[in-house]
């Protein structure tokens, strides 16, 4: 799957990430359409968010992956009430935690793309992706259809 | 190691500013108002005191040195201490002076909390953009960005893995309010239902507006000393037995992937140990409750009930006036007001020394008093406290 066509830009009610020499990585390759996590090169430990150091093993050495793309609900909110005040216009909107089904250690947090009626423990989702500057792309999650 | 701390310092006054919403006061002149007090509670004179201890974020306080400053003070300290955050750090602040007064670095530390947290620089960042760096930044482009949010996902969280209900969350809430209908100094102190509750709108789901705490324009101080000096002065000294620093959850949930634990599920065993009491010795819990499942997650967490049993355990009266556990007898940051653990630990003295009025929990001797539970900043404080025989 990929994201198709670009989207306009985000409202600016959803700050753009700031990255940083630790996370440049896997932000871009979610301007790649990929989700990236890291394994350890010397332990074999899947990690995400990235950062330079193994927790499990201390090893400062590690290679990118390709996370499969999808999971399950581990736990998700509706908001109803935001402190950013471009971001009203949204309201309500969904944010999930997605454990990974590569590791359902790693919980990643985004926003839910769909019928936030369904959304319940253990929902199967897929990744997609939102383009939000030139630079930047992230990571939203749609239920997953039967073709995925 | 334990032996050489536990006992051997002791809270000998505590003060409040003002609580509101829109205090029109400084940040400085709040945390004088709050250490006035404390120094007029402990009997002790304003040139006594030679260190001094506070903790703050972005910029929302008034530094020790210029509070020491203000007071005519600032030459004679001896001990500053100025931690970077918020309510996880309320009571390390204060088990840190503690240190100071047993190594015999100072006599008398007064420790304060000052904040315009409404009228001024607010947590849940209304009225800003939120920060979008370090772990924000895997967050915020999301639309996640308070810790109403956080609490809220560790809820459903909790609520998928032990059938917590609403019911049980708007219990916390209810409970508190009881107590805060007997505290003057309770923001919020009318009369709350479960229809009132479950009719409050929705912040986050699954928390609702009364699962929230009340951002508050306030100040609190304590003072603390050794032992030995606590027993010469004029209130009845309230030592410290046991404190802790301990871990919290942070975004790199690879590292700790339950949301339903809470930091004291691994500090509160060597809290415990250090002070040599276990969970069944506490008369009085005062339990940081920035957001009603932080209640419930501590209490299980810290050995009150098992595991996933917060929710029937609040539910079922043990923590509200008269039950087995009295929980948040000032009305907690739901309803007296969010100092950020400061008026948590002000309470808890007071109860020791049985200065709580309408509130006040019968023979009360030991209590427990606790600082955020480590969400989202990744770390958690807690004390223990003992009246002195």
């Amino acid at each position: 799957m990929g994201g198709g066509p670009l989207e306009s830009p985000r409202p600016p009610g959803f700050v753009a990430p700031q990255t940083d020499p630790d996370s440049a990585p896997f932000w871009a390759a979610t301007s790649g359409h990929r989700l990236a996590l890291q394994r350890c090169a010397s332990c074999g430990t899947l990690r995400w968010p990235f950062a330079s150091i193994c927790a499990s093993c201390r090893s400062r050495y590690w290679r990118e992956v390709d996370a499969s793309g999808r999971g399950s609900v581990y736990s998700w909110i509706v908001v109803h009430h935001t402190t950013v005040p471009t971001a009203a216009n949204l309201l309500p909107y969904s944010v999930v935690l997605v454990a990974l089904e590569d590791d359902p250690d790693i919980l990643i947090p985004g926003q839910f793309d769909g019928d936030r009626t369904e959304l319940c423990s253990d929902l199967a989702v897929v990744a997609e992706y939102r383009d939000v500057t030139e630079d930047v792309t992230v990571v939203h999650w749609r239920p997953q259809t039967g073709n995925v | 190691m334990s032996e050489m701390f536990r006992d051997r310092a002791a809270v000998v006054g505590v003060g409040y500013s003002k609580f509101s919403r829109n205090s029109g006061k400084t940040t400085l002149s709040l945390a004088v108002d709050a250490i006035t007090a404390a120094l007029d509670d402990s009997g002790l004179e304003t040139t006594a005191i030679n260190g001094i201890a506070s903790y703050s974020t972005h910029g929302d306080s008034t530094a020790p040195s210029v509070v020491a400053n203000a007071l005519g003070i600032n030459r004679e300290i001896q001990y500053y201490l100025h931690q970077a955050g918020g309510g996880s750090l309320s009571h390390t602040v204060v088990a840190e002076a503690a240190m100071a007064c047993i190594l015999g670095i100072a006599d008398y530390v007064v420790c304060y909390r000052s904040l315009n947290g409404r009228s001024g620089y607010r947590m849940g960042a209304t009225g800003r953009l939120p920060d979008s760096g370090g772990e924000a930044q895997y967050l915020v482009p999301y639309g996640y960005t308070s810790p109403a949010q956080r609490y809220a996902m560790a809820a459903r969280a909790h609520m998928v893995r032990y059938g917590t209900t609403q019911e049980q969350l708007g219990s916390v809430g209810i409970a508190q309010r009881k107590y805060a209908a007997l505290n003057d100094r309770a923001l919020m102190r009318g009369p709350l239902s479960m229809d009132d509750y479950l009719r409050s709108r929705w912040v986050a789901e699954p928390l609702r507006l009364f699962d929230c705490c009340l951002e508050t324009d306030g100040a609190c101080a304590v003072i603390v000393t050794s032992a030995e000096r606590a027993m010469e002065l004029r209130r009845p000294p309230v030592l410290i037995s046991g404190a802790v620093w301990g871990p919290g959850h942070l975004v790199s949930t690879s590292e700790w992937p339950d949301l339903t634990e809470s930091g004291p599920r691994y500090s509160a065993p060597r809290l415990f140990d250090q002070a040599g009491l276990g969970p069944q010795d506490i008369d009085v819990a005062e339990i940081y409750d920035c957001f009603s499942p932080a209640v419930l997650m501590q209490l299980e967490d810290y050995g009150f009930c098992q595991k996933g049993e917060g929710g029937p355990f609040v539910e079922s009266g043990a923590t509200a006036l008269g039950g087995s556990l009295p929980v948040n007898t000032h009305g907690g940051f739901l309803s007296e007001g969010y100092v950020h653990g400061m008026n948590t630990l002000c309470e808890a003295v007071q109860q020791l020394r049985g200065d709580a009025g309408d509130r006040q929990v019968p023979g009360a001797e030991v209590a427990l008093s606790t600082g955020g539970d480590g969400m989202i900043i990744g770390h958690t404080s807690a004390i223990i406290l003992r009246k002195a025989a």
